[in-house]
């Protein structure tokens, strides 16, 4: 009814509340640690808050099904860690939207992956600072073919100083397919010693595909290290030539050029078993692509 | 000069990049269990000769031939001369981030492996093969897992081509300027390295600029190139006497 599938045994100081609207989860003060909850995005519009308390430790899961939309609230209490993994690998017709807030409070730190192969999609990702030493990493990767396109939308609110933040997105593109990376890293007035990096890094693999990229900085402070940057390309020539000449064959050398350059990608990643579904899912998609 | 069996005879090979010649009228003969070397003055065509050899396809050939093993070298695509035993150590190795030094070297162990007719290695098999090889150079483990040459020091690059060249084992060596940017203690364990590997079935060309290599791996021939031509050749003796007289000395 709230559009979810929580996983139902939810261990023990973990509240759910689910209604008509949404649902909502609260991790209490030092909440398990290492605690991974699988969610499916069921239904458009669905909507999730999850609030979590000082020192709590959590990691989820939302694996977007066909006919998902969402919008959630995460909040991060004082020291909490969360890692958050975005799932979108199902193939629609109607694009995917998902907007994403995340509310740190201090000594909070945030890991957070978009794994995107379905398409087509816009999920947004907005992290705001509520006080400072807080830490956020927001990375992405997109393997798209055809025609689909997929949007991100990521940004970066420092409204206090002494935070640090990191944005790195990659995708890979075959046949028309577009990607875009907006991104926004704002530093308030006031904010110092913020510092945040943006990067972006694109593979075309052929030449209908297109890759846009913006990362932008607006800054108010003045002692700040911020740093931003993108590429887009082709595999590199030199690259090619140095796996044929240690006698791997070119199509196979495309390959693993290409899935190297993805993997870099998922190399944050704990070492959790759902990495492994990663890795595995990136070969079968970076196969699809290149053949 | 040995007696093996012709591995390399190159005949007036004339060739260049983005439309200027750099090798003119180009020959030379190399025989199985010879190591030669050639030294020239930058831009006289060494490194033209090592890429030409290992099929960039950057380098045009305009006129000559390459016979490897008595078969048309130039014919053939770099994938399939390294599967026959034609091996380039890279002055300037690339880095691949992402892939591991050992995912790549068990691919490319295995696709020689499959050109020869043989089965292929199971990961934990190659790991162990692979332990063994980094001996030769003399590295950490670690060296197999991270990615190929990323964020290596450029001693360490140098290194992995030798290891490279352990695992693969090839019939023909070219070895472009691999000591140069290694200091003293480094160029003396890659040139052990090389030493390990030389026998008397195959053979090596070391491209270099500076004697200094030749003080631990002793070739059987030095030639000195200058314009795109070798002008000299002779017994090891001969690179100390470049060594003392300068390059100026050939240049006229």
């Amino acid at each position: 009814m709230s559009g979810f599938r929580i996983d139902s045994s939810l261990p023990q100081g973990i509240q759910l509340e689910e209604t008509a609207e949404g649902a909502t989860l609260t991790v209490p003060e030092r909440g398990m640690f290492d605690l991974l909850i699988p969610i499916g995005v069921r239904a458009k519009n669905a909507k999730l808050r999850v609030v979590t308390g000082a020192t709590s430790r959590v990691r989820l899961v939302l694996d977007y099904e066909l006919e998902a939309g969402l919008e959630a609230t995460f909040e991060l209490g004082a020291g909490a860690f969360m890692d958050v993994f975005h799932l979108e690998r199902q193939k629609r017709d109607k694009a995917l939207s998902s907007i994403n807030k995340y509310l740190l409070k201090k000594h909070a730190s945030l890991n957070v992956w978009t794994f995107a192969s379905g398409g087509p999609a816009c999920i947004a990702h907005d992290v705001k600072f509520l006080e400072p030493h807080g830490f956020a990493s927001v990375h992405g990767l997109s393997l798209l073919g055809e025609s689909t396109n997929v949007v991100h939308r990521v940004t970066a609110d420092h409204a206090v100083g002494h935070c640090a933040s990191r944005q790195f997105y990659k995708s890979v593109l075959s046949g028309h397919a577009r990607s875009a990376f907006e991104s926004l890293v704002q530093v308030a007035k006031g904010a110092d010693k913020t510092d945040s990096k943006q990067l972006n890094k694109n593979l075309l693999l052929s030449k209908d595909a297109v890759a846009t990229s913006r990362p932008e900085l607006s800054i108010h402070a003045d002692d700040v290290a911020c740093a931003h940057g993108s590429a887009t390309g082709e595999l590199r020539k030199e690259e090619l030539f140095y796996l044929r000449s240690r006698g791997i064959a070119e199509t196979d050398a495309r390959l693993v050029l290409t899935e190297g350059f993805a993997m870099e990608a998922l190399e944050d990643v704990p070492e959790i078993p759902l990495k492994a579904e990663l890795v595995e899912l990136l070969k079968l998609k970076i196969a699809e692509l290149a053949a | 000069m040995k007696n093996g069996v012709p591995i390399l005879q190159i005949h007036g090979l004339d060739a260049g990049i983005e439309g200027k010649t750099i090798l003119k009228d180009f020959h030379m003969m190399v025989r199985a269990g010879e190591v030669h070397a050639i030294m020239g003055p930058n831009g006289s065509g060494k490194s033209t000769l090592a890429k030409v050899l290992a099929g960039d396809a950057h380098y045009e050939v305009t006129k000559g031939t390459v016979l490897y093993k008595g078969q048309n070298l130039l014919a053939l695509p770099p994938e399939e001369r390294a599967l026959r035993g034609v091996f380039l150590a890279f002055q300037y190795p690339v880095e691949i981030a992402g892939v591991s030094n050992a995912a790549f070297l068990r691919m490319a162990y295995n696709s020689k492996r499959k050109h020869d007719g043989k089965s292929e290695v199971d990961p934990l098999e190659f790991e162990e093969f692979l332990l063994e090889k980094i001996k030769v150079v003399d590295m950490k483990e670690d060296f197999i897992r991270r990615s190929v040459n990323h964020g290596f020091s450029g001693g360490e690059k140098k290194r992995n081509e030798i290891m490279q060249m352990a695992v693969l084992d090839p019939l023909l060596a070219v070895l472009d300027e691999t000591d140069s940017g290694l200091d003293i203690d480094a160029l003396r364990e890659v040139a052990a390295g090389i030493n390990k590997l030389r026998r008397p079935d195959n053979a090596m060309i070391l491209i270099t600029h500076y004697q200094r290599l030749l003080d631990y791996v002793k070739p059987d021939v030095v030639h000195i190139l200058s314009n795109g031509r070798i002008v000299k050749s002779g017994p090891a003796s001969l690179a100390l006497e470049l060594e003392k007289k300068g390059y100026e000395w050939i240049s006229h």
